[in-house]
């Protein structure tokens, strides 16, 4: 090979890389607007409603500035004993000053995805929850009954996991936990 | 009182005594002791002297009016270890010098005593050969092996060098004369620098380091590119390797030459790629620890005698997993991964996907110095550098995976400084030099640290004199540095301003005794608060705590002290043996960490543990040894021990994550040793003990068990058509053992890698 050309040539592959300075087009005086992760979840709505057709409510917990800035605001949860309440979940992103409604992505991907409630010991024996929804194999959780017994009050607790890659088995257990918040709740 | 030390050492610097009539000449070659081929352009220097010269394009070179007296003559080459000569001289006489291009094959420490004006330091080094035999490992990979360092990882393929415990913002990284600078704060973020493209690294502590400034408090480590002068007409390397755990392959290509007849331009283009997939524990695959990396450098240097300008261009492009197990969603997922031997969902099979979490790198540096000499005494130095830091990351989502990253820092820094250096006397040398940087960053996406400005001066001077097996060194430096924030605080813009300054100084001393060497330093130093100490607010994926900045946190003074002795080839028992023992003090104000806070911060995904920044007093020690028996020609034992101590002396808790004590022993038996060409099989041991001075209630988890590692090398080097092609191979782990290290930051969720066998070939052509 001509030893010559070979020279030549790395010249020019260096001058081209070295051409291809990258540059930072933001303006550091001038920070972009904190956003917190895409689609993240900043609040979840709890939708009640007697199966008797007495009542519909909800009860949210929500901080749509996400991880420091304001606490977030907790509403408890007021059932009346002796009740069944059909009970939907909405997970909300409100980061951005509208609430964009996320649920049915949950539900698009509902074979990758479980609701969890668990009780405290304070309120486990006075209510009831069972999912009413599935994905064809395994309850989702977004819809549930909720049947109360007597009267209590605690803590109730709820939790969305992510569970890819077919690690879902109808428990909590497995995955990466997305939401776990805490309402607290009564009966009376 | 420093200061006063150093008018007096400028004082007493010697007249030369009166000289007597001098007519002889003494001409000469300077060549590789292997090949037999010229070095071009050494420098030649008659030690207690004022003479010197340089070697010319044919190695040749004369100095003339000679005086009638016994010389040591000091020959230097560019990336070659400086050799001493001693001869008589009785009339005209003629020498041809013969300088060792490959240094020693280990990894041992080596004081560089035989010179004169040599740093008062613990030095210690890789060269091409110890690169060669490990490339593809990471920067900190092939420092760990060095007295004293240790790394930091996260998972297994980002790491960090750690000398005496110290790391980040402790230690600065140089590529050849400019600082690397990147997003360093973190811990989960590796030095953006290609070992395939260096040929030597050397790690520098003591009064020299005082030239890399404030962050090289526990020292700098210094990435030497290739020496491209040795050889005029084209020639270049190719480098491959592959390791069986992750199945990774490497390849490196560099062509160097002159570009011009008869002129002392050189040139360099470089380039390496890597592609790794998922590595594999003893019982389990590490889901999503991958990596694909492309590298690419290109050099053009115009060496002239008295004037030189060298050009460099470096592209690091980086794409890494991230261990999928440590991706955890809120505390209560850490406790589970936590009391659980294994990771939940462990992996059985291999993979080169690589899904979020991850990060994306690209690190690209431009450098030019200049050299003027006017004399061969003195020489002006000039460097500027642009840097450009890219680094993207992509954590898990809630849904389909975004290919948006979730944060992302552009960081730009700019870097001028001049240097002076002036041999006045044969036995006293100063440096004078002035430094400046600026850089700015920018984020995007999720905040985790806010966007900046800053300006950063400084002004050093080195001193170096030396009385017969005297050795003298000390330096002082000031820094000032100007930082402005950028961030949203209740939706109005903030920008604090902050400004920090400083004094480091260092003074060393040594002393020699034939084959003894004893060295003491002592110094101080210093460094602002980096910019995620004084801002930082955002949830630190894998480790699940959520981490606070402190803006009111003040600069971190340290004071040190080292002593150090060395023995080369001294006999013991009949045996000759190499010996190295070092022993530091660091006494830190103001050094910040991270203290647990309560309460904790609730969040949609559960409370997480809040961490703030804090400073409070430190207090480093520990010790370092290594010995080197040779008890045959062919053969080498060496052992080392490396011990660090680190706590807060105001309430006498231990610092977390410090290394723990480890012990280490290696053989090699050299075999085929027909100079140049030689061949060697070693075996090596390590045992890592469990750290069990740790403070309370810091960190999650308990310290891992304490490990022995197992190793073996067999790795050489041929002659063909001239050239010497190297190969190795080698096996860690080797008896796959299970373990977990404490310095691993994903320690929580699974086990290092077991065992791995690596092949790797240089071919010089």
């Amino acid at each position: 090979m001509n030893i010559q050309r070979v020279k030549q040539l790395s010249i020019i592959a260096f001058l081209a890389i070295a051409a291809s300075c990258k540059k930072d087009d933001d303006q550091p005086n001038i920070p972009q607007p904190i956003i917190n992760e895409p689609e993240s979840i900043t609040s979840v709505e709890l939708h009640f409603t007697a199966q008797d057709g007495s009542s519909t409510f909800h009860a949210d917990w929500d901080d749509p500035d996400g991880l420091g800035g304001d606490e977030p605001t907790i509403e408890s949860i007021v059932l009346d004993s002796g009740m069944t309440y059909d009970v939907e979940v909405s997970f909300l992103d409100r980061s951005s000053g509208t609430s964009e409604d996320l649920t049915s992505e949950i539900e698009e991907e509902a074979a990758e995805h479980i609701v969890c409630y668990s009780l405290d010991a304070s309120t486990e024996n006075v209510l009831e929850i069972v999912s009413t929804d599935s994905d064809g194999t395994y309850g989702v959780g977004l819809n549930s009954e909720w049947q109360t017994k007597d009267i209590g009050s605690g803590n109730l607790s709820l939790t969305l996991k992510h569970q890819p890659d077919g690690i879902k088995d109808g428990t909590c257990d497995p995955g990466e936990t997305d939401v776990e918040v805490i309402f607290p709740i009564s009966i009376q | 009182m420093k200061y006063i030390f150093m008018l007096v050492l400028i004082a007493l610097a010697p007249d030369f005594l009166a000289q007597e009539t001098c007519v002889f000449t003494l001409t000469g070659t300077v060549k590789d002791e292997h090949d037999d081929s010229v070095l071009p352009f050494s420098e030649i220097r008659l030690l207690n002297t004022p003479i010197g010269t340089v070697a010319n394009e044919n190695g040749g070179f004369v100095i003339r009016n000679l005086c009638t007296s016994q010389f040591k003559a000091v020959i230097s080459h560019i990336g070659c270890d400086p050799d001493t000569i001693s001869f008589s001289l009785e009339g005209d006489t003629a020498l041809t010098f013969y300088l060792e291009h490959h240094a020693e094959l280990l990894k041992a420490l080596t004081i560089e005593a035989k010179q004169p004006h040599k740093d008062i330091a613990s030095r210690v080094e890789l060269n091409e050969r110890d690169l060669a035999s490990n490339s593809g490992e990471g920067l900190a990979d092939l420092l760990d092996d060095l007295q004293g360092m240790q790394m930091l990882n996260t998972g297994s393929n980002i790491s960090k060098p750690v000398i005496h415990g110290m790391h980040s913002n402790r230690l600065v990284i140089m590529s050849d004369n400019t600082k690397l600078q990147g997003q360093q704060w973190g811990s989960e973020h590796a030095p953006e620098l290609d070992p395939m493209s260096v040929q030597r690294l050397e790690v520098v502590q003591g009064a020299s380091s005082l030239r890399y400034g404030t962050e090289a408090m526990a020292g700098a480590v210094i990435a030497h590119s290739a020496d491209i002068t040795k050889e005029r007409k084209l020639n270049g390397s190719l480098q491959t390797g592959f390791s069986t755990n992750g199945q990774k392959g490497l390849a490196s290509v560099a062509l160097q030459g002159a570009l011009l007849k008869k002129a002392p331009l050189f040139f360099r283009v470089q380039g390496s790629a890597i592609n790794a997939g998922d590595l594999k524990a003893p019982d389990y695959y590490l889901l999503n620890t991958g990596k694909k990396e492309w590298n690419g450098s290109g050099r053009l240097l115009w060496k002239g005698e008295n004037f030189g300008i060298d050009i460099q261009y470096k592209l690091l492009s980086t794409e890494l997993g991230i261990l999928s197990y440590s991706h955890i969603g809120n505390l209560s997922d850490l406790e589970k991964a936590i009391n659980s031997a294994e990771p939940l969902n462990p992996s059985d099979s291999f993979s080169r996907t690589m899904n979020s979490p991850r990060q994306a790198v690209q690190h690209e540096l431009t450098s030019a110095r200049a050299y003027w000499k006017a004399n061969l005494r003195n020489e002006l130095q000039l460097n500027v550098s642009r840097q450009y830091n890219k680094r993207q990351e992509f954590d898990r989502s809630i849904f389909s995976d975004l290919q948006v990253a979730d944060l992302q820092y552009e960081i730009t820094t700019y870097q001028a400084d001049i240097q002076y250096e002036d041999r006045i006397r044969s036995n006293y040398k100063y440096e004078i030099g002035i430094a400046s940087e600026t850089q700015a960053n920018t984020y995007t996406g999720r905040f985790f640290i806010p966007n900046f400005r800053n300006y950063t001066v400084g002004l050093f001077t080195i001193h170096h004199l030396n009385f017969g097996a005297w050795e003298l060194e000390g330096g002082v430096r000031y820094d000032y540095k100007w930082q402005e924030a950028f961030m949203y605080r209740q939706n109005e813009l903030y920008s604090p301003i902050r400004t920090f300054d400083g004094i480091s100084s260092n003074i060393g001393v040594s002393r020699e005794w034939k084959k003894w060497v004893a060295m003491f330093n002592a110094g101080r130093a210093w460094r602002s608060p980096s910019i995620n100490e004084l801002y930082s607010e955002g949830l630190h994926h894998g480790v699940a705590a959520v981490e606070f900045g402190v803006e009111t946190l003040d600069e971190e003074r340290m004071t040190s002290a080292t002593v150090a002795i060395s023995g080369n080839a001294i006999e013991l028992f009949g045996i000759a043996m190499d010996v190295n023992a070092t022993a530091y003090a660091y006494y830190i104000n103001n050094y910040i960490y991270l203290l647990p806070t309560l309460p904790s911060t609730l969040t949609i995904r559960g409370a997480f543990p809040t961490f703030n920044y804090t400073s409070t007093d430190a207090f480093f020690r520990g010790l370092d040894a290594n010995v080197r028996i040779m008890p045959h020609k062919n053969l080498d034992v060496i052992f080392g021990a490396e011990i660090v101590r680190a706590s807060d002396p105001n309430s006498e808790a231990d610092l977390v994550f410090i290394p723990p004590n480890r012990f280490d022993g290696r053989v090699n038996f050299s075999f085929w040793k027909k100079k140049p060409a030689t061949h060697q099989i070693g075996v090596s041991v390590a045992y890592t003990a469990r750290q069990n001075r740790v403070p309370d209630g810091v960190d999650y988890a308990p310290s891992p068990n304490d490990f022995i590692l197992f190793g073996g090398e067999i790795s050489g080097d041929f002659i063909i058509f001239n050239k010497r092609p190297h190969y190795s191979f080698r096996v860690e782990n080797a008896l796959n053992a299970s373990y977990r290290s404490y310095l691993n930051r994903l320690r929580y969720y699974a086990d290092e890698p077991g065992q791995n066998f690596i092949l790797t070939l240089k071919i010089p052509f």
